[in-house]
């Protein structure tokens, strides 16, 4: 019994431990963001890789979202002639819920485990020990710039994602389930509020730091070889996964809580 | 002694330095003064901390215990900038080259004149080539990326960057190790240079006691965590400390436990 309660207490101080590392290690991650000197080469690095390049990924997610609701709610709302609810449906899942969710989950299995691998392998082959005896910050140099990347991106994606998510449902719409186009599109946007597409974008910017945070605090602590690499890549993905679906829930309950 | 003009500017100074990692103590109280214009070669078996060591002093790692000195001021009473400011000084060729795998050749033997004192791109990259002629690399290899290199070249261009600064302090990890016997006596010279030269004051980690000999003011030999000997290369023959004899002439015989299973 005492073993037992022991075994929980060393799991719970661990927990504990690696909580507050991460709290520190964003703390400190985020006063370095706003203290120069700034790397704007190392900036358009990372808004190249973390935005322009995920752009494939997220939009091919976001026209199969849109495409597949339309699909789904048709089937539902059909059955008590609801048919003119549909591109509401649509237009606000996605704008409120799916854009920033999918987008999210999408960046951080793509983003969150390169950040990692490569601040990781930096890590043990002292790079990042380098970088300090070259009168480098590592913050400054390597995660102030993922974290605005992050940032600002995130939301700029999820309004593509939005944007490309909308017309895949009217697609499906008009060309196989035969509605009207011109009422297809003033039924998407006579219910639609900019609190709805403000409310993701919000989300969408607290993911992009979640996404960046994970990724560079696994890869920034990551130990012994390719294998910590690994286990690094593997945390980051977990982490910034989990982060968000919380984060997600929390920030829903906030934005639109009475 | 009692010719010398001027007295020896003490440039690193360290008393008592421990370093554990929790359980395993690596170093148990190191005493040590560098000087302006000297040159240290450390020695000792493999895993004895010889690179803990440095990166104690380079900040990079936290000591348990002990202080050190830079310029006659105690670091860890410093403030951040100024801590940086003296370890700034200090120019670090790593064990393993740590050369940035995104840069290209030059732009890592440049990066610390460009971050340091925001030297132009261009004068940058001249100087970046000045000094990989210095260690043998020919302007070809500088806009190469360090993984197209071998492994004794990155050895060099991380030598390159780490004078790049002319830094006041130069630490060297095994500067030579993988290195050609010709290549090996271009770098031992170089370091001789830069001490001699730049009046730099340089500690050296290797292996090899021809190089030992060749550049080294004082040896001092690391073992289980304190430095049980040290001075000149001419002492090192005579020294009767048994220690360091088995050292030197690699013998399995000795004080010094060798624990493989016959
Ligand atoms: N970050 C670390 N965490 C835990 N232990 C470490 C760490 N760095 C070094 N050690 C341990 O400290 C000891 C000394 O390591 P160090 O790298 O200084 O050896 P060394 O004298 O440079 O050896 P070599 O000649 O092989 O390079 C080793 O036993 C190593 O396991
Ligand atoms: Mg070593």
């Amino acid at each position: 019994m005492l073993n037992f309660l022991r075994t929980i207490g060393r799991y719970f101080l661990a927990f504990l431990n690696a909580t507050g590392a991460f709290f520190l290690f964003a703390f400190i991650s985020v006063s370095h963001c706003f203290r120069p000197p700034f790397y704007f080469r190392q900036w358009g690095r990372q808004f190249f890789e973390i935005g322009y390049l995920s752009l494939p990924v997220v939009g091919l997610t976001a026209i199969f979202t849109g495409m597949v609701l339309v699909l789904q709610s048709y089937t539902g709302f059909s059955r008590f002639s609801a048919e003119s609810s549909i591109a509401t449906v649509v237009v606000l899942s996605m704008t409120r819920e799916l854009g920033p969710v999918l987008a999210g989950l999408m960046v951080a299995g793509r983003i969150g485990a390169s950040i990692a691998a490569e601040i990781g392998t930096m890590r043990v082959t002292e790079q990042i020990d380098a970088l300090s005896t070259l009168s480098t910050n590592p913050f400054k140099y390597l995660i102030v710039p993922r974290l605005w990347a992050g940032v600002i991106m995130l939301p700029l994606l999820v309004l593509t994602a939005d944007a490309i998510g909308v017309f895949g449902g009217y697609l499906v719409a008009t060309y196989k389930l035969g509605f009207n186009a011109a009422i297809y599109i003033n039924q998407t946007f006579t219910y639609l509020k900019a609190e709805d597409v403000n409310s993701g974008l919000i989300k969408a910017a607290v993911f992009g730091f979640i996404i960046t945070l994970s990724g560079s605090y696994a890869g920034f602590n990551s130990k012994g070889g390719a294998q910590g690499v690994g286990a690094a890549t593997t945390s980051a993905v977990v982490s910034a996964s989990i982060l968000i679906l919380i984060c997600n829930y929390l920030l829903t309950a906030i934005l639109f809580g009475t | 002694m009692s010719q010398k003009i001027s007295s020896p500017i003490e440039k690193i100074r360290l008393e008592g330095l421990e370093k554990s990692f929790g359980t395993k103590t690596v170093l148990t109280g190191v005493d040590l003064v560098l000087n302006k214009g000297e040159s240290l070669v450390v020695i000792g078996g493999s895993g004895s901390g010889k690179s803990v060591l440095l990166k104690c002093i380079l900040g990079l790692l936290k000591p348990t215990s002990g202080k050190i000195f830079i310029d006659g001021k105690d670091i860890f009473s410093l403030s951040n900038s100024e801590k940086e400011a003296s370890i700034s000084q200090i120019g670090m060729l790593f064990q393993g080259g740590a050369l940035f795998d995104s840069l290209k050749v030059w732009e890592n033997v440049a990066f610390g004149l460009r971050q340091r004192f925001g030297t132009p791109a261009k004068e940058a990259r001249n100087i970046a080539l000045e000094k990989l002629n210095a260690v043998g690399l020919s302007e070809s290899v500088a806009d190469l990326m360090p993984s197209e290199l071998s492994g004794g070249m990155q050895k060099r261009v991380g030598l390159a960057r780490a004078i790049a600064t002319n830094p006041a302090i130069l630490f060297f990890d095994e500067p030579t190790t993988g290195l050609d016997p010709i290549m090996r006596t271009v770098i031992d010279s170089l370091i001789v240079k830069c001490v001699k030269d730049l009046g730099a004051a340089a500690i050296t980690i290797t292996h090899d006691l021809t190089s030992a000999y060749h550049i080294a003011d004082k040896i001092a030999m690391l073992y289980e965590g304190k430095i049980i000997w040290l001075g000149d290369s001419k002492g090192i023959e005579k020294s009767k400390n048994p220690y360091l004899n088995q050292f030197i002439h690699g013998s399995m015989e000795g004080p010094i436990p060798v624990n493989i299973k016959p």
